[in-house]
């Protein structure tokens, strides 16, 4: 076992595939000679060449398709998606191409590719670098969605998404590459469609993702000094959606809050609850309360964008709100 | 007009919008701003055509290039361009060749180009040489210049209290202007 | 006059050291030369001067520390004007080398007007080159700056929305309508606790799992309806109007619907028997001296294990309507009605074709047991297939029941009696129970229907059959 920071994990799991299948390659913006924005590719350019890593101009849809070609082609391309904000620009790459294609062919071809992009806000990036768009992709059939939120998992998910012959969706976040966790030594794989309890308790239950899990745990912890004890449910595979260990919390404590760091309507949070409906109906003792971004684009301003984006002082108190603790 | 970095001369609105400024014969001056780095990417190893200009003639559209250190030039450049613009409603790309002394952002640490580098393009500062002609020309004195540079950083340090000393908006404005006219989301 | 601050060179710094005066005391200084070091907590850095003028003053001298802030040097009134040995050659014209619309540059290098090399301004670019590494190099290689630690207490608008729905106050409408949360409803169905006595605790007096809990627990129990056997009523006083209205608890509206739907949806018709109930009563003997009294077994045992062999026989019989389609179970689960004071619960023997009549008459003893008592749970009461009804012990020679949904037939057994037969062309006594199995004739006909009961029938004569 070994305590790694979130963009090391990442980055041993990268180099660790390299390693294993000449097959995969790296490309995208400012990933090579500048090592990467967020240093999550540190090092691989000079390990493996630019062959294996290549920097490409500042042109989503080409890297993007760039990459789709590849997959097709036999190769197991890992790209880089500077900040998720910018995947709007090959949106139609990711969606009708990548997603699409298999399904298209009648199963004639396949598209083993990752892409990786960390989404999220809180550091004053402004509105047009905040956002959360794993609900976007999660909505789409053809594409895997998943959003770690412990090196662990990110290094044992990312290199199963290697691994998968199918378009993944490997959603990091910008908030927590700077996160330490214990990862296990040797080769460590996590399935893409589990999720689970990363904290038993019996009151509530709360399903997060990415940064808001530590978000949740964080809050866990608080209610727990004033003998309120949240369940914790890692919702790291969004597509598809393992609801098991959410259905089994929910029929123990009877009341869900769900915590998204994207906008509410329409996001993550919607679709656990419409599933929490469908299976575990007789079981509520109150709706599904949903924490999610202020539906507004993220404001600049420190003091709005801290009171836009989900704290944990926000699950602290719809907890107890939840459990007629006002 | 328009203005933007090497970098996005890559990406396909880029060329889209070239394409149809000129199909449209809209007024455009498309600018770039050609610093030779795209954050911490050499143009040389984005851009398959380094000298931006030449972009324009795929789309038969007037390409020009100019030093953007020196502030005359591209004055007289812009002009033309924009009374072609005005006059003929024909779009023009001007690449401006210039340079960025520090890193991307604050957290670029910069390592990709030569110090040496840096400092040669130092010594052709756009401001400075502007000055040093003016001098020449008689039309400042150094204390005239000293006291320009007083005045200036006076109100930039003025600009800045303000921005530190105005209090944080209302948390009720987080909702504010999200849509136009009375609809709340 | 300009004071030197002791600057912030890293995020997580708190004072400096001065290492070294670039200057002494006296000396002139340009605005952007270098003036001292200073050691931070996580490097040397090189500060240059941000006034021109005399270095008047050294306030922290080599050597010492100061915190962020703290005046370190004063630098006064110095003359402005620019030394004269730093005076820049004019070395090309600014305006010579540019291209005009001429010939274009070849090279992809762009034309180099020289300006001036005023050293100051390019060592100050120097430390701004420094300064931004310096701070990439403090927050870790962190592309953007961070938003801070989570450390706001109260709720922001992020979880404003969900608060909003939670402590949605009630819509109390017309009063006749409960709020009632999903679990509350159900665990009130299964303890026979009737909602519109409960007090609802949740937001806008919504009933919660926890009131249903509450009110179950105190709810008195019911009379122990006591094993069917003869109970002798006394007139009970008349009412004083017109009519007593008697409300239906919830459990009884939902009995009554329930019932009310299959009577009218379902086209019920009816087949009668008429069994030899002989050497089952004597086998229930035989076997009731064997065994201790807690392992005793009923007639109604027997009848369900009966009905459940000849289910084995008749799949067609063991199949519901579903919306146009015949649905065939797979397990035979064996509802047994039982009648109580104030209501009529219906618990279910699961797999009953696979258990032996010891088990069976175990079961139904603890599935009755627990309908009385109301400690039976949700699953008590789910999946049955095929259900049984008996009147007998309240002297009914033969009655017809309403099938209970989503079965297809139900057996309705009435009293045994003692009457004269004909065996071997003699009249003899013997014991005769009728039954009559009310058949859901979109599902089944005549034919089959005769023919399960002519099973039933054969295994309850043969009742041997039974134990193995």
């Amino acid at each position: 076992m070994a305590v790694l920071a979130m963009r090391d994990a990442l980055n041993q799991a990268l180099r660790e595939e390299m390693k294993r299948d000449e097959s995969v390659f790296l490309l995208g913006e400012d990933i090579g000679l500048y090592d990467g924005s967020f240093k999550v590719t540190r090092g691989l350019m000079k390990e493996f060449g630019e062959k294996r890593v290549l920097d490409t101009p500042i042109a989503e849809e080409i890297i993007i398709g760039t990459a789709i070609g590849a997959a097709m082609s036999g190769l197991r391309p890992v790209a880089e998606m500077m900040t998720v904000n910018f995947i709007m620009v090959a949106m139609d790459q990711v969606v009708n191409a990548a997603a699409h294609i298999r399904y298209m062919f009648g199963g004639g071809t396949k598209v083993p590719l990752v892409i990786r992009t960390p989404g999220g806000g809180g550091h004053q990036l402004g509105a047009q670098h905040s956002h959360s768009h794993e609900n976007w992709f999660a909505h789409v059939p053809g594409l895997k969605v998943v959003a770690p939120g412990t090196p662990a998992d990110a290094k044992g998910m990312l290199k199963s998404a290697i691994r998968d012959d199918n378009p993944v969706m490997f959603i990091e976040n910008e908030g927590t590459y700077a996160v330490k966790g214990d990862v296990p030594d040797g080769e460590h794989l996590v399935p893409l469609d589990k999720n689970e309890v990363k904290r038993p308790g019996e009151h509530i239950t709360i399903c997060a993702h990415s940064r808001m899990l530590i978000v949740a745990m964080d809050a866990a912890t608080e209610l727990e000094k004033e003998g309120i004890s949240a369940e914790v449910v890692d919702m790291r595979a969004l597509r598809p959606l393992d609801m098991a260990p959410v259905i089994e919390s929910v029929k123990k404590t009877s009341r869900l809050i769900t915590v998204e760091e994207g906008w509410r309507s329409y996001g993550v949070g919607s679709e656990i609850a419409s599933r929490v409906y469908e299976e575990a109906f007789d079981y509520l003792d109150a709706p599904v309360a949903r924490i999610a971004a202020a539906e507004v684009p993220a404001p600049y301003n420190k003091r709005l964008e801290k009171i836009a984006f989900p704290g944990k002082a926000d699950v602290i108190v719809t907890a107890r709100a939840l459990l007629g603790k006002n | 007009m328009s203005i933007f970095g090497d970098g996005a001369t890559n990406i396909g609105a880029f060329h889209e919008s070239l394409n149809v400024a000129k199909l449209w014969h809209l007024p455009i001056v498309f600018v770039c701003v050609n610093n030779l780095y795209g954050m911490g990417t050499a143009v040389n190893r984005a851009s398959a055509v380094t000298e931006i200009w030449k972009k324009a003639c795929a789309y038969d559209m007037t390409g020009e290039r100019v030093d953007g250190m020196d502030v005359l030039a591209v004055r007289r450049i812009t002009d033309q361009l924009v009374a072609q613009a005005r006059e003929k409603h024909e779009p023009s790309l001007l690449e401006c060749v210039t340079y960025r002394y520090r890193g991307h952002s604050m957290s670029d640490p910069d390592t990709y180009r030569g110090k040496d580098e840096i400092k040669e393009w130092q010594t052709r500062d756009a401001i400075l040489s502007l000055g040093e002609h003016l001098k020449k020309q008689k039309m400042i004195t150094d204390d005239e210049i000293q006291r320009l540079d007083e005045e200036v950083t006076a109100q930039v340090e003025d600009a800045v209290k303000f921005a530190e000393e105005s209090p944080d908006p209302d948390p009720k404005d987080l909702y504010r202007d999200v849509y136009a006219g009375e609809a709340a989301s | 006059m300009a004071s030197v601050q002791m600057p912030r060179l890293s995020d997580s710094m708190e004072t400096g050291k001065i290492l070294r005066w670039l200057k002494k005391e006296g000396d002139q200084v340009q605005k952007g030369e270098p003036l001292v070091e200073i050691e931070s907590d996580k490097a040397n850095i090189e500060v240059e001067a941000y006034a021109t003028g005399k270095l008047s003053k050294i306030v922290v001298p080599e050597g010492e520390s100061a915190p962020i802030g703290a005046v370190i040097a004063e630098i006064g009134d110095g003359s402005t004007a620019p030394p004269a040995d730093k005076a820049p050659a004019p070395q090309g014209q600014a305006e010579a080398a540019e291209p005009k619309e001429g010939p274009r540059p070849a090279t992809t290098d762009a034309p180099k007007p020289q300006a001036s090399k005023p050293e100051a301004h390019v060592a100050q670019a120097d430390k701004a080159v420094a300064a931004t590494a310096q701070t990439a190099a403090d927050a870790g290689g962190e592309q953007y700056p961070h938003g801070g630690p989570d450390d706001r207490t109260e709720v922001g608008a992020a979880a404003q929305a969900a608060l909003n729905v939670i402590r949605r106050p009630g819509e109390q409408e017309d009063g006749e309508r409960q709020r009632v949360s999903p679990v509350a409803r159900r665990l009130a169905e299964e303890h026979g606790v009737d909602l519109r006595r409960v007090q609802g605790s949740g937001p806008g007096g919504r009933i919660t799992k926890e009131d249903v809990e509450a009110a179950a627990q105190q709810q008195t129990q019911a009379p122990a309806a006591a094993a069917p056997t003869r109970e002798a009523r006394q007139p009970t006083a008349r009412p004083t109007g017109e009519v007593e209205v008697v409300e239906l608890s919830k459990l009884q509206t939902t009995v009554a619907m329930r019932l009310a739907q299959s009577a009218f949806s379902a086209p019920h018709f009816y087949v009668t028997s008429e069994i030899a109930m002989d050497d089952a009563v004597r086998l229930r003997q035989m076997f009731n001296e064997a065994v201790d009294k807690s392992e005793a077994i009923s007639l109604n045992d027997l009848v369900v294990k009966a009905v459940a062999m000849a289910l084995t026989k008749f799949p067609e019989v063991n199949a519901s309507w579903a919306d146009g389609r015949i649905e065939r179970k797979r397990d035979i689960n064996i509802g047994i009605a039982v009648g109580l004071p104030d209501r009529l619960i219906v618990p279910v023997l699961r797999n009953a074709d696979q258990k032996s009549l010891k088990d069976i008459a175990k079961e139904s003893r603890q599935l009755i047991e627990r309908a009385r008592t109301n400690k039976a749970s949700a699953q008590d009461y789910m999946g049955n297939t095929f259900s049984i009804s008996n009147l007998g012990m309240y002297d009914v020679d033969q009655f017809t029941a309403i099938i209970n949904p989503p079965d297809s037939g139900i057996l309705a057994i009435g009293a045994i009696e003692d009457k004269p037969v004909v065996k071997d062309g003699q009249i003899v006594p013997g014991k005769r129970m009728r039954v009559t199995l009310s058949v859901d004739h979109r599902v089944f006909y005549g034919v089959t229907a005769a023919q399960f009961l002519q099973e039933v029938k054969r295994l309850l004569q043969s009742p041997m059959a039974l134990v193995l």
